[in-house]
């Protein structure tokens, strides 16, 4: 487990690159710390620290890596993974999304392009994250993931290992996918001077697995009416640490430690929200992470979501016999991959296991895979009679956030709620 | 010198595509540059790519407002009936609209034989391998549907018969760079657009004609390709027409605006060269003839000018900066389609590269009209000024 | 019961009050930056109209965009919830509710109970709204009530090709400068926006009878059109403008019957 308060202190006393990341990081610490006395929220933050520390004072070698990068992957190499996209929104929830989107569309990024990636150039290009060794990333789910790690490895002058993943997942898809994992591995380990240990991904895919379990049994508490865990919640937090810990010790206790309390709450009857009416499933990777209205005006009349589409456990346990096919694998068995029906059918299973009321799409500005079938999934389950909200707003950047137009949109959908 | 009409190479166009193309058996959707049109061809099929009309809004409400409008423009067609003629469509995975746009026509239209031909964004020797497969399932796909059977020979002479479509605009872009005032811009424009839409035998022809009344006869006899895909001929002349008007580099992705090149041209610049989807990279690399067809294709496929969906980025920078030296360019106006992922990305790349080489950029992304606005001829003009 | 519905519009608020389904009076005035004076005045000129006071009223329901700052009403609900059963009321065969404002415009779907299936919004940009209109009469030197009857003597087709307001309207100007036609300019523009309207009515089903809302609803040429291009039968109220108001004071009667 490890000692927040240490790491804060060891950070803060070390000089870092430049006073902006000092000041960034003691931000962190004081906006964070006093959140949340729950065990797993200090896991979290913890953990959070842990890689900022490892990635600037460089105490392992830093790997850029993408979210759809299972980082069991990076673990095993002994690195540590800088996952760009979750600190550039963790930027967002400390309100520096818009000084750091400027900067990266001082670099050139159109404001069309997705905030995420913006913030992250802007972070990037400002020095505020540390300098990889190397990039490794997918390229799913989006054209911007590839772009952007591929413009970043460039602006560092490290190498961009790229994971290119098919549109199809036959046997021919799988060869394509574990072969490049194979080249991938060979050639970090020949830019980081190191030596591949099969039995060490072995492991991390071992305590992967339990993490799955838990990670199961916590989708499974959530079927619970009413709902025991806000949506809110885990589309900061649990989504992140399942992007970034997996495989790890502290991947492990957090699910552990989120399991322990949601059955606590259930067992003591502390909902999500008081008085729960509707249970809304919230599609999309993301939610906004900047100061905004919409959770609590939800909340207020008794909305909650009780699910969301990037918790949801698409991949099966990792076969430790092929581990390379394993990850391949699990990269292939993404939802959003292939054919839309292939999220739909998922949304219906979500739909039915939680009780589902209405969805509400969350239509990331600049975001083309997501968005583009947000009409297709609405149509169909309008046509089943549940109530679909597409709600276009942007994740980090809140110039894309019109509060009166948000907060119109959700309040007829709640009425559309409430009447049926 | 007499040039032929721009009017009667659009004219052929519409007739063919309001009537002619409605009549055969056999049509095959396509739209990125990526498709290996030899295939179709060498089962005898007619592939035709899909450059609509601009679009109905209708596509808003299928896909999102923000979307690609040359995709949105295909979506809102395909919805309202306009390609029920097609017999089949075959879809290059190149980038996340595409992807969305195969949903929504497979939801929204109903074109008989559909196939998603899986693209790699790498060139390494496990990509070709997995690309090769990607084309052996297309053939597959298409033998088992139209009761064909692929034969190698067809394909090498569909391979040829391409090959000698892609030295013909070589040809052309070479004649129109000696007498730019005279061969305008849309011309050549409007043959490489009827190089994808009309079948190649009648493009041939087309362009010989059109070549030959440019210059005196001469054998127009393709030079044999080696296995390696040497780079284009295009670029050998490096005459300036004329030493006053600024020399323009076109890059981008879809341009059908027929209005784009003649203001350039009013403003006494010159369109030098392109890198376009709908231009030089129709053309730029020329398939081998004296391999099997297939490792031809795949070795096409790794060598020719990257699209910027692909990772290696510095290949496609180095190809950009080439022109540049190659064509003495004085300014680059990149002309994409908004919402672009690729090209949006790719943009503060090539930004920066042209900043270091002191030659001025203007980036426009627009929809997919084919009309000028005024606020847009305002910043051309603008830019030309600049350069002057 | 009395009750009383109150739609604050950014460009123009509504008061109308009911009794037991019957519509007593209601008003209409500009919204203008002092938005309790103006609902004040227009709730006492329709109280005056219906020989009440203000005590006679048994429940408030509040709509619009500046329902939230108001705390004379009981409850507030949405314009698209209001503008629905507004339409129902009047129309019971409506399934389909187009309501195009001076700043924004909507498309609902209602069951046939009419209650609110799904909606589609456009409230971020002019074009598809009655202020595209207002710009356009302005460029072209016409009052609002005239741009719908000229337009619809128009014998050709110009088509406005730009979506954005500000960029049609310099469309517009080199469109007159070249010599065309005012009426027929005047034809692209009402099929512009009626595309728009299109577009976003494809997102919902297309069945039952289609009602037109809000202050465009006015216009003879936009209602021509959606005539030609949905194969729905469109109703116009006589006051299209009040039929936000009249469905939030139904709201408020149902609220009160159930108190």
């Amino acid at each position: 487990m490890l000692d927040l308060n240490k790491i804060v202190s060891e950070l803060v006393r070390k000089s870092l690159h430049s006073d902006s990341i000092l000041s960034l990081t003691a931000q962190i610490g004081r906006h964070l710390l006093y959140r949340n006395d729950r065990l797993s929220f200090k896991i979290w933050i913890g953990h959070l620290f842990a890689i900022l520390r490892d990635s600037m004072l460089k105490k392992k070698a830093v790997v850029w890596t993408s979210i759809f990068i299972p980082s069991e992957l990076i673990y095993a190499m002994g690195c540590v993974p800088f996952h760009a996209e979750v600190f550039a929104l963790v930027a967002a929830y400390l309100n520096v999304g818009p000084e750091m989107i400027h900067a990266g569309e001082q670099e050139g990024y159109s404001s069309d392009l997705c905030s995420c990636y913006r913030c992250a150039a802007g972070l990037g290009s400002g020095s505020f994250f540390p300098v990889p060794d190397l990039i490794i990333s997918s390229s799913h789910l989006c054209d911007g993931s590839t772009a952007f790690f591929r413009n970043m490895a460039k602006y560092y002058g490290v190498p961009h290992l790229l994971v290119d993943v098919p549109y199809g997942n036959d046997k021919n898809a799988e060869d394509y996918v574990s072969r490049q994992i194979k080249d991938i591995i060979l050639q970090a380990e020949e830019v980081l001077s190191f030596k591949f240990d099969i039995d060490k991904l072995r492991d991390v895919l071992t305590i992967s697995n339990e993490t799955r379990k838990y990670y199961e049994r916590f989708n499974r508490l959530r079927e619970h009416v009413p709902a025991p865990f806000p949506g809110s919640r885990a589309l900061t937090y649990v989504s992140g640490m399942m992007f970034i810990s997996m495989g790890t010790h502290e991947g492990y206790s957090f699910s552990k430690a989120l399991c322990r309390e949601v059955e606590a709450d259930i067992a003591n009857s502390r909902p999500a929200i008081p008085d729960e009416k509707h249970r809304i499933l919230w599609l999309h990777q993301v939610k906004p992470y900047y100061k905004n209205s919409i959770f609590t005006d939800l909340k207020d009349r008794g909305a909650v979501i009780a699910a969301e589409e990037i918790t949801y456990i698409y991949w099966s346990p990792y076969d430790l016999r092929c581990p390379i096919e394993a990850l391949a694998g699990r990269m292939m068995e993404n939802i959003n991959l292939g054919p839309i029906e292939r999220r739909l059918n998922a949304v219906r299973d979500m739909v039915s296991r939680y009780k589902i009321d209405g969805i509400i799409h969350f239509s990331q500005w600049g975001c083309r895979q997501s968005s583009g079938g947000a009409y297709i999934l609405r149509r169909s389950f309008i046509e089943e009679g549940i109530p679909f909200l597409v709600l276009h707003g942007d994740c980090a950047d809140p110039a894309n956030y019109a509060e009166g137009q948000t907060k119109t949109r959700i309040q007829a959908f709640l009425e559309i709620l409430e009447s049926t | 010198m007499k040039t032929w009409n721009v009017s009667e190479i659009e004219q052929q166009l519409e007739d063919y595509l309001h009537t002619e193309v409605h009549k055969i058996d056999g049509v095959i959707g396509w739209f990125c540059i990526d498709f290996p049109e030899e295939i179709p061809i060498s089962f005898g099929l007619t592939p035709l790519r899909l450059m609509p009309p601009p679009g109905a809004i209708i596509a808003d409400s299928l896909l999102d407002t923000n979307f690609c409008p040359y995709i949105k423009a295909n979506l809102s067609h395909a919805y309202a009936g306009d390609y029920s003629f097609l017999d089949g469509l075959v879809l290059a995975n190149t980038c996340d609209g595409m992807r969305r746009l195969f949903d929504g026509w497979k939801k929204f239209a109903r074109t008989p034989f559909r196939h998603l031909f899986d693209l790699p964004r790498l060139t390494t020797e496990v990509s070709k391998e997995f690309y090769r497969r990607n084309v052996l399932k297309l053939i597959a796909h298409m033998e088992d549907f139209f009761s064909l059977k692929m034969e190698e020979q067809k394909l090498s002479e569909a391979i040829r018969l391409t090959n000698r479509t892609r030295f013909l605009l070589r040809e052309l872009y070479k004649i129109y760079n000696e007498h730019p005032g005279s061969v305008g811009y849309r011309l050549v424009q409007q043959c490489c657009r009827a190089s994808a839409i009309l079948p190649k035998t009648r493009v041939n022809k087309l362009l010989e004609e059109l070549i030959t009344r440019c210059r005196p006869p001469r054998a127009l006899r393709t030079p044999a390709r080696k296995c390696r895909g040497d780079a284009s001929e295009a670029g050998q002349n490096n005459k300036r027409g004329d030493s006053v008007r600024p020399r323009i580099l076109l890059i981008g992705n879809i341009l059908e605006n027929s209005e784009i090149a003649p203001f350039i041209e009013s403003c006494e610049a010159q369109i030098s060269y392109d890198d376009l989807c709908t231009g030089s990279r129709l053309f730029h690399d020329s398939i081998a003839e004296d391999c099997p067809p297939l490792d031809a294709l795949c070795e096409h496929f790794a060598n020719k000018v990257p699209c910027p969906r692909m990772k290696d980025v510095d290949r496609r920078l180095n190809h950009v900066m080439n022109l540049v030296k190659e064509y003495k360019i004085d300014g680059v106006i990149s002309y994409t389609q908004k919402f672009c992922d690729p090209y949006l990305y790719d943009i503060p790349l090539i930004k920066a590269s042209l900043k270091r080489a002191l030659v001025p950029f203007l980036s426009i992304e627009t929809d997919y009209s084919q009309r000028i606005s005024g606020q847009l001829k305002t910043r051309i003009k603008a830019f030309l000024e600049m350069i002057q | 019961m009395i009750t009383a519905g109150i739609d604050i519009g950014s460009l123009s608020t509504e008061a109308l009050i009911m009794q037991d389904g019957r519509i007593l009076s209601y008003a209409i005035a500009k919204t203008g930056p002092k938005v309790k004076t103006v609902v004040k005045e227009v709730l006492d000129e329709t109280l005056h109209m219906a020989s009440l006071s203000s005590g006679g009223i048994d429940y408030v329901v509040a709509t619009g965009y500046g329902r939230v700052a108001l705390d004379i009403a009981d409850r507030t609900v949405t314009e698209i919830t209001c503008h629905a059963t507004g339409a129902y009321h009047l129309f019971p065969e409506t399934r389909l509710v187009i309501d195009i404002g001076g700043q924004d415009s909507k498309v609902i779907q209602l069951d046939s109970r009419g209650k609110v299936v799904d909606f589609v919004m456009n409230d971020k940009c002019a074009a598809g709204t009655g202020r595209f209109l207002e710009v356009m009469a302005d460029a072209l030197d016409l009052g609002i009530a005239e741009i719908g009857p000229l337009s619809l003597r128009s014998r050709k087709k110009v088509p406005i090709s730009s979506t954005c307001t500000v960029f049609a309207e310099s469309e517009v100007i080199s469109l007159i400068a070249e010599g065309c036609e005012r009426r027929d300019i005047l034809r692209g523009l009402h099929e512009a926006i009626a595309n728009r309207i299109i577009g976003m009515a494809s997102k919902l089903m297309w069945t039952g009878q289609v009602t037109m809302t809000g202050g465009v609803a006015k216009n003879t040429a936009i209602a021509h059109i959606l005539r030609k291009k949905i194969p729905l039968p469109l109703n116009i109220p006589e006051e299209p403008q009040i039929v936000g108001a009249l469905g939030a004071a139904l709201v408020a009667q149902k609220a009160v019957a159930t108190i």
